[in-house]
């Protein structure tokens, strides 16, 4: 059992305030990704729940016991760094097992010790090299190694993979997400890497200047994003935005008018916004689609991208904005063409004035479906419903039922 | 390629022409030490004669090159010892911990060099005198400390500098105490570097001339007063003075030699990315 509790953290440096208020209830076994762009406090926050950066005020709790003031090495927690840190005077079984040293285990158990985690990491041919004869990856594998000889409540990861290959990054995620599985240990995971974000996560925490902009699962953040901010930030490429005027609110949805005349209705709440309301509409380049049958506008291609398997066209569109579209890879159009583009309203989202999206009638039917279903079930379906309650009330996240 | 060596043949001969020009003194030292006194101050200057060591015998008859020789040991390898004692801890604070103060500190202990070391001899000497510490190895111990303790504080603080800031971040995680940082990690990690503050200080405490000569006289002279001596008032020897020069530098530049390798060792790579 190890949960991780932060409440009201702040942290302020001199005069500069990084981390703002932040509550996050992190479940035993859970794995959570902080992602944000750069600067937004992520990599700060990890810091702090390790013990290496002080907390200017609020409570931090590991297993409901208070750890504000505990020194790093006694909250048990460990930590696998961006550059991997390791010592490099020391033999690989000697990093792993350098936490046990200073413990005062004995030889033979320290050894044994490493060589057992070393089976697990596959790393045993190498324990008596140093780290400079290793390559990236190796690395990688023994600073989770040193990680793992602790047996730690949690897992702290600040950027594991980011100074690997593309290659090996993909093979390192998809090894973590394993040793998540087989450790059923609680992981907390700092990147700025989407793809990291949503194939690892069981709980993704989107930070921005400092302020949490939202919590919940993969598909949660994607389908029901709570601010044009998240909506920005998770898919790839980003979600379009355009501005548009309310015309009806009905309880089925509400129909905004799109520059150029055309409407649109999507399926929210009947909240916020009323007729004559200014807002943005938002919507994803892989739900747009190039249809002559049904358009809801015309638009000029501006720039073609061929990745193979798909295409991205970006659209100028009435009004004056671009639009992204994804389209298959066999897309025939071409630089300066006039394409329809037909929006479909149950897949776009709205937000209203203050950036804030006006909840969607109904949830996403896979939304349900996590990585620990056994873990998620009892824990995370109350605070659900009030996530939803509190979706318009600004940088706040919703705290978990105690 | 072909145009770079061409080009550049120069270098290598400007770095032979820079050599020999700070080797010649020590290289005619060495000579005059094997002349006779007439040969020595000869002109012009004589490069082939016929070598004798009469002047090592004189030395070694007037004076004992061991007392001194075992004063230089002492003292260099004490004020050194020292000087590194104080200096880890502080340059430790001063890497890791740093405080608004850390650079005028360093600032302020590097100016203390700025100071002509004649307008404090008065205040030393009495100092010294007061507290008994005159022609004691203690007492220039004490002084060499200090002279060199800026420099070596900043070159073990710059040495500390490069050591990666996750891999102390990494040690704490894995639970170790300061002491344990510094035994473990620190130390090993700026081991190289270290060893060459230690060399320099050695050297620099090795070759002080002012403070031994005015703070000892006979008890705790090292080489430098054994050479001086040699500059007496009836006029200067300069074979015998060749001779005391020779034996004076010859350890000092033995140990450098030795320890070359030492100097230019990087631990740290392979330590990050």
């Amino acid at each position: 059992m190890a949960t991780v509790t932060l409440r009201d953290i702040h942290k302020t440096y001199v005069d500069h305030e990084v981390i703002k208020g932040v509550d996050l209830d992190i479940n035993d076994q859970e794995f959570v990704v902080f992602v944000g762009p750069s600067g937004c406090g992520k990599s700060t926050l990890l810091r702090m729940i390790a013990g290496l950066e002080d907390i200017t005020s609020g409570d931090l709790l590991v297993d409901g016991e208070r750890m504000n003031d505990v020194p790093p090495d006694k909250r048990g927690l460990a930590m696998v760094f961006q550059t991997y840190a390791l010592y490099p005077h020391m033999t690989v079984a000697e990093n792993m097992a350098f936490s046990l040293r200073l413990a005062g285990v004995s030889k033979e158990r320290r050894m044994e010790r490493a060589r057992e985690v070393g089976r697990i990491l596959q790393l045993e041919p190498l324990l008596d090299r140093k780290p400079k004869a290793l390559s990236g990856g190796q690395r990688q594998r023994v600073a989770i190694g040193r990680a793992l000889v602790r047996n730690p409540k949690v897992f702290l990861f600040d950027e594991p993979l980011s100074n690997l290959d593309a290659a090996l990054r993909v093979q390192m995620r998809i090894e973590l997400s394993g040793l998540h599985e087989s450790l059923q240990s609680t992981m907390i995971y700092v990147t700025h890497d989407q793809v990291e974000a949503m194939t690892l996560a069981d709980k993704i925490v989107v930070l921005q200047g400092g302020v949490v902009e939202q919590v919940g699962s993969p598909l949660e953040l994607y389908h029901h994003p709570r601010n044009l901010f998240v909506a920005g930030f998770i898919g790839s490429p980003k979600m379009n935005f355009m501005s548009v005027q309310t015309v009806g609110v009905q309880d089925s949805g509400t129909t905004v008018r799109l520059p150029g005349d055309a409407t649109v209705t999507v399926p929210v709440q009947p909240r916020s916004l009323s007729a004559g309301d200014r807002a943005t509409l938002g919507v994803r380049p892989e739900h747009l689609r190039i249809d002559a049958n049904n358009p809801t506008l015309m638009g000029e291609v501006l720039v073609v991208e061929r990745l193979g398997g798909e295409t991205y066209l970006y659209v100028k569109i009435a009004g004056g904005d671009t639009f992204i579209v994804q389209t298959d890879g066999d897309s025939r159009a071409k630089v300066r063409d006039r394409v329809p583009v037909a929006i479909d309203g149950s897949l776009c989202h709205l937000f209203d004035p203050s950036g804030l999206a006006i909840p969607k009638a109904e949830r996403h039917h896979l939304i349900t479906v996590q990585h620990h279903p056994e873990v998620s079930l009892k824990q995370t379906e109350a605070p659900r419903e009030q996530t939803y309650e509190q979706q318009n009330q600004p940088h706040q996240i919703p705290r978990q039922a105690e | 390629m072909a145009s770079n060596t061409s080009t550049r043949w120069w270098i290598p001969l400007l770095g032979w022409l820079v050599a020999c020009l700070l080797f010649f003194p020590i290289f005619w030292m060495f000579i005059t030490s094997f002349k006779t006194e007439v040969a020595a101050v000869a002109t012009p200057p004589q490069l082939f004669f016929q070598p004798t060591l009469e002047n090592y015998v004189a030395i070694q008859e007037r004076a004992s090159y061991f007392t001194f020789a075992w004063n230089s040991v002492v003292i260099s390898l004490g004020a050194t010892i020292l000087a590194l004692l104080l200096a880890i801890p502080a340059a430790y604070a001063m890497s890791f911990f740093p405080t608004k103060g850390t650079k005028g500190t360093l600032l302020w202990m590097l100016s203390t060099k700025m100071l002509p070391a004649v307008g404090v001899l008065v205040p030393i000497y009495i100092l010294a005198r007061e507290t008994g510490l005159l022609d004691t190895r203690i007492g220039l111990i004490i002084i060499y400390t200090l002279i060199n303790l800026p420099i070596v504080v900043w070159m073990i603080y710059s040495f500390f500098k490069e050591v990666p800031k996750e891999i102390l971040e990494a040690d704490r995680m894995d639970g170790a105490s300061t002491f344990q940082e510094l035994r473990h990690v620190l130390l090993p990690l700026a081991l190289p570097g270290i060893a060459s503050t230690a060399l320099l200080s050695i050297i620099l405490s090795w070759n002080e001339a002012f403070w031994s000569l005015n703070l000892t006289t006979f008890d705790a002279a090292p080489l430098t007063a054994f050479i001086a001596s040699f500059s007496s008032p009836q006029g200067l020897f300069w074979a015998k003075l060749s001779a005391a020069s020779t034996m004076a530098i010859a350890p000092i530049l033995i140990f450098g030699w030795v320890s070359q390798r030492q100097l230019v060792r990087g631990l740290t790579f392979g330590a990050v990315k």
